[in-house]
């Protein structure tokens, strides 16, 4: 009597005879799962925890994300027909002067803030982690700007912004009883050349907060021995914070400086809000202001989905290849202790 | 005589049909862009309405400035969740007409032929009248009375004012005051008042030709060009700036706005007629129709309660009403007619001035790519004001960006 | 031996250092916390009051009557029930997922899962912008679109928090598994009556979290609602703003007023939000 396998072997043609024995031999499901069956009964479990998570991410994360790469492809106005252009939108907005401006404009945005948002919650964690008194206090105002809805920071920070009844210009008037200091009042919002800068001070001002914590924490973490050990080698405090604090640091830097640089390139409720529109002279239209503007969102725009779905399918490939290339080269620069 | 008798009792048959069929409980959604100022009146109309139809519920919702209203329509399509009507403007629904359900058919040929003329050829699609005007403004100039005795007349006069009353009152280097003030990226409309003025167009009869930069453009666009040293150029509304500037061109719906800011800002507003340009003394129609859209989400129930609002709306007592209220005009013209208008003419002196440059308005071209014709406008329109191209440059910019959008 | 005038200055020099360093901490304080004063300032003036060249720190009259009027102008009442309704379910229903899914990463092995977390991590690299329209269109065919379903079941999952909390229990002993399952304790009931109530920190940790991401939404939420009586704080201050123009004193009180909840909620929970976010940055 011959077995179901042998019947199937005889079956098959010369040529497969091999790899089909593979198949049969390691690769056959029931033997795969003979091997190892504790590993493959917690696989089941565990893909039974992770499913909601799993689900909710497929339907509102997986799927339209790989859905704007489709609609990327198309000419998809308000209404059918919708004919498939192939990569006519990516070459429209390679050649739209206002798609390679929004990219001018949000690098300028990010290559200002990032660092310079960083470099002030170094200052300001080295500050609190001084050991002064109030700590508590100071902890929680420079947390605040970052725990509150950004439309309502925008808003208030719009009318401090105000050309004729604003803080600031008041601020920049006293400035002016210095002797030979004369600073005209900035028209902040309606000015081409400060606008995007109005926004940069507001994004700093927002998350230095939320920067200078987690930072803070990564200093409280770095052990007394080191320290110690520096003072005993003769180190003075700056010395120390120079060879010490800041190389241990670098973990939470890493981090901080990642989450920071991508975040940065998606901004867009500051400058909508604040600005409500892109700016004069278009000077604040970010990327994330151009893609939303060819949906049809805002601006009062026609809707073009397919270029907006190539715009985004291009922020997503620069906001890939930053990380990738922040991962590979600054691992090596990471100490840990 | 016959026919009068003829189209009258289709009138009344269409009328008594649509009476009949309106019995079943009803609720259509209305999207607006009506502000706190302009809200309470809305509702008053729409309270008024559902008295006289108790089985129609009317959801008003407001969704924000216009542009956000625009954005909300377009979702929709996608989505294919259209409420039963909204207020558009006429390129938000030139992409899609064909989901337009037309009220003209279901009005009577009374109600038809009593729109204003000039409101006419923009809700016209495909000879069929689709939309209706609803809250309708035509830019006026608007000055301050204390400065300036009599408003110019001529481009020329308008010139030589604007230059004399930009000054700079402290001495200080920085102009306090200038002459007159524009919003070119938020309403490029006052580009194409001048060009109108000047006679040109953006483009020709049967939009194979862009033209807006020939001989009437350019004689435009360097007029505005001359302007810039005495203009206050700015997005937001003019009456954030009342006291920096000494007349300007708005919309006539702002009235209200800008009387209370002039009034903030000490000084009487004067409203006149715009002034005189080579060719007309026309001005643009701005604001929006009426659009009842023809969805598989809306009953044929809904859809005829919407047209019933629209009815309503346009009734002459309706809409002068409205207009009393807002700083909008009328859109019919037995609304002219009627002595509450005649007599609130009367009693306030600046709705002559609007009623009389209503009369030379016209309205945007109804292209379907109208809407990324407007950006560009918008956007060159405000380099040019700002400076930051020369005046002819940025025009044959805004003729060369607009050519590709007649094939697309 | 020190001499007693060295012992002196050397003190004094590092007092006044000290005094600089508060000092300069005073300075940042008050950066930080200045736009929140002429917030609130403002609030209380009057609109003739607030356009006013120099500016009033502090008004004369306090017009608190400003938060009824803004209150009154729109349905505020309606935007706080959708806020907190929508804030605190979604956390609800975070958390949970973020607990099973954390667990299975932290202490399950599983085929797969590197692959699946590097994917998940990858995540966030997604601009959420490029996500918005098609999201749009799913949630109208699901016929969730203008209803709670859209503002909540999207959002009851965090990255984020699952790599938290998955960092937080794989500090747990393993020992204390094996135990539990020599006693026949099921996997599930281990990990709701031992180890959750072992991560209570880190637990409240992402669930304020995610009810502060929730409160300040606000692409998604204008995005996904159209009717008034469906908008949250954040989208209905915005709608608020375009309706009001210049009158900034009452966009103000309202914009204070958005901002309450989430103050008040910090204060009370400042030790466990300060530490969750210090957590997230510790590898």
């Amino acid at each position: 009597m011959r077995t179901w396998r042998e019947r199937i072997g005889r079956a098959v043609p010369r040529g497969l005879g091999k790899p089909l024995g593979v198949l049969r031999g390691k690769l056959n499901p029931m033997a795969v799962y003979r091997r190892n069956p504790s590993f493959w009964k917690e696989t089941g479990t565990a893909y039974l925890y992770l499913l909601p998570a799993l689900v909710i991410l497929t339907v509102f994360i997986f799927y339209p994300f790989f859905d704007a790469f489709r609609i990327s492809l198309f000419k998809w106005g308000l209404l059918p027909p919708r004919p498939y252009v192939g990569f006519a939108n990516y070459t429209y907005i390679f050649h739209d002067k206002y798609f390679w401006r929004s990219l001018w404009h949000t690098f300028y945005y990010v290559i200002i803030t990032v660092p310079v948002t960083l470099f002030l919650a170094i200052l300001v964690a080295s500050l609190l982690n001084k050991g002064l008194r109030f700590l508590s206090f100071s902890r929680t105002s420079f947390f605040l700007s970052y725990i509150s809805p950004i439309v309502a920071i925008a808003m208030v920070w719009r009318w401090m912004y105000n050309a004729n009844y604003g803080l600031l210009n008041y601020l920049l008037s006293l400035l002016n009883k210095i002797p030979f200091v004369h600073i005209q009042p900035i028209d902040w919002l309606n000015n081409p050349d400060y606008a995007l800068p109005a926004v940069i001070i507001l994004s700093v001002w927002h998350y230095v907060g939320y920067q200078a914590i987690i930072l803070l924490a990564g200093m409280q973490n770095i052990e007394q021995q080191y320290y110690d050990a520096a003072k005993v080698d003769g180190a003075t405090g700056f010395q120390a914070w120079r060879r010490v604090t800041i190389p241990l640091l670098t973990p939470q830097l890493f981090f901080v400086f990642i989450m920071s640089l991508i975040g940065s390139f998606k901004v867009f409720t500051e400058v909508n809000v604040m600005l409500m529109g892109p700016g004069p002279l278009r000077s604040a239209e970010t990327i994330v202001y151009y893609i939303l503007r060819s949906s049809g969102r805002i601006d009062g725009a026609t809707q073009h989905l397919g270029r907006a779905a190539a715009a985004s399918v291009v922020l997503f490939g620069i906001i890939f290849a930053l990380t990738i290339f922040q991962m590979t080269v600054t691992q090596r620069k990471v100490h840990y202790q | 005589m016959l026919r009068k008798i003829v189209v009258g009792l289709l009138g009344v048959l269409l009328l008594g049909t649509a009476a009949m069929a309106a019995n079943e409980p009803v609720t259509i959604d209305f999207w607006h862009a009506m502000s706190s100022g302009h809200q309470p009146n809305l509702q008053a109309l729409i309270t008024a309405f559902q008295a006289e139809y108790p089985h129609i519920t009317v959801t008003l919702t407001y969704q924000g400035s216009y542009s956000a209203l625009q954005g909300k329509i377009n979702a929709a399509v996608a989505a294919g969740n259209l409420p039963t009507m909204a207020q558009v403007y006429e390129n938000w629904v030139t992409p899609i007409e064909s989901i337009l359900y037309p009220i003209g058919p279901h009005m009577t040929m009374m109600e038809v032929g009593d729109i204003v003329d000039g409101l006419v050829p923009s809700n016209t699609y495909n000879g069929v009248l689709t939309t209706v005007p609803f809250n309708k403004s035509i830019m006026v100039l608007y000055y301050n009375a204390d400065l300036i005795a009599t408003p110019p007349a001529t481009w020329a006069e308008f010139y030589d004012l604007a230059k004399t009353l930009t000054v700079d009152t402290n001495g200080d280097g920085t102009i306090d005051r200038f002459g007159t003030g524009l919003r070119p990226a938020a309403n490029p409309e006052q580009f194409l008042v001048f060009l109108d003025q000047a006679g040109g167009s953006i483009l020709n009869a049967d939009w194979t030709e862009v033209t807006i930069n020939d001989a009437a453009g350019m004689a435009a666009i360097q007029f505005l060009g001359s302007l810039i040293p005495y203009t206050f150029v700015t997005s937001d509304y003019m009456s954030d700036h009342m006291a920096q500037v000494a007349m300007f061109i708005d919309t006539s719906a702002g009235y209200n706005y800008n009387k209370t800011a002039a009034t903030n800002a000490g000084y009487a507003l004067g409203v006149a007629m715009l002034p005189v340009g080579p060719a007309s003394q026309s001005s643009m129609i701005q604001g929006t129709n009426l659009a009842v859209f023809d969805v598989p989400n809306q009953t044929q129930a809904q859809k005829d309660a919407a047209v019933l609002l629209a009815r309503f709306l346009l009734r002459a007592e309706n809409t002068v009403f409205w207009a009393m209220k807002s700083g909008y005009q009328p859109v019919t013209r037995s609304a002219y007619e009627t002595q509450a208008w005649k007599d609130f003419v009367a009693a306030n002196p600046y709705q002559q001035a609007m009623s009389a440059q209503m009369l030379l308005g016209f309205s945007q071209i109804l292209h379907p790519n109208y809407g990324d014709m407007r950006t560009i406008l918008s956007t060159k329109f405000d380099e040019i004001m700002r400076g930051a191209t020369g005046a002819l440059d940025g025009l044959n910019s805004m003729a060369e960006e607009i050519e590709p959008l007649l094939s697309e | 031996m020190r001499s007693r005038r060295s012992e002196v200055s050397y003190t004094a020099r590092q007092r006044s250092y000290r005094l600089l360093l508060y000092v300069l901490m005073l300075v940042g304080c008050v950066i930080m916390l200045l736009p929140f004063f002429w917030m609130l300032t403002t609030s209380l003036k009057t609109e003739a009051g607030a356009m006013r060249m120099p500016p009033q720190w502090i008004p004369a009259k306090l017009h608190w009557e400003n938060y009824a009027v803004a209150w009154g102008m729109a349905p505020f009442g309606r935007y706080f029930f959708n806020s907190f309704f929508v804030s605190i379910t979604s956390t609800i229903g975070e958390v949970i997922t973020t607990i099973l899914a954390a667990y299975a990463f932290a202490k399950m092995r599983f085929f797969g899962k590197n692959v699946l977390f590097a994917i998940l991590l990858g995540t966030l690299m997604i601009p959420g912008e490029m996500l918005l329209v098609p999201n749009y269109v799913t949630l109208t065919r699901l016929g969730w679109l203008d209803h709670y379903e859209a503002l909540i079941i999207p959002w009851m999952v965090s990255v984020f928090g699952i790599f938290l909390l998955r960092q937080f229990f794989r500090s747990i002993p393993d020992e204390l598994w094996d135990a539990a399952r020599i006693d026949g304790c099921p996997r599930g009931r281990y990990l709701w009556r031992v180890v959750v109530p072992l991560s209570k920190p880190a637990v409240l940790t992402v669930a304020l979290f995610k009810f502060l991401g929730s409160w300040n939404a606000y692409q998604w939420v204008l995005m996904m609602t159209n009717t008034e009586s469906m908008r949250t704080v954040p989208v209905g201050l915005a709608t608020f703003s375009s309706d009001i123009g210049t009158a900034y004193h009452l966009l103000m009180a309202a914009s204070v007023m958005a901002i309450l909840p989430i103050l008040i909620l910090f204060f009370f929970t400042q030790k466990q939000f300060i530490q969750g976010i210090a957590r997230t940055g510790i590898k």
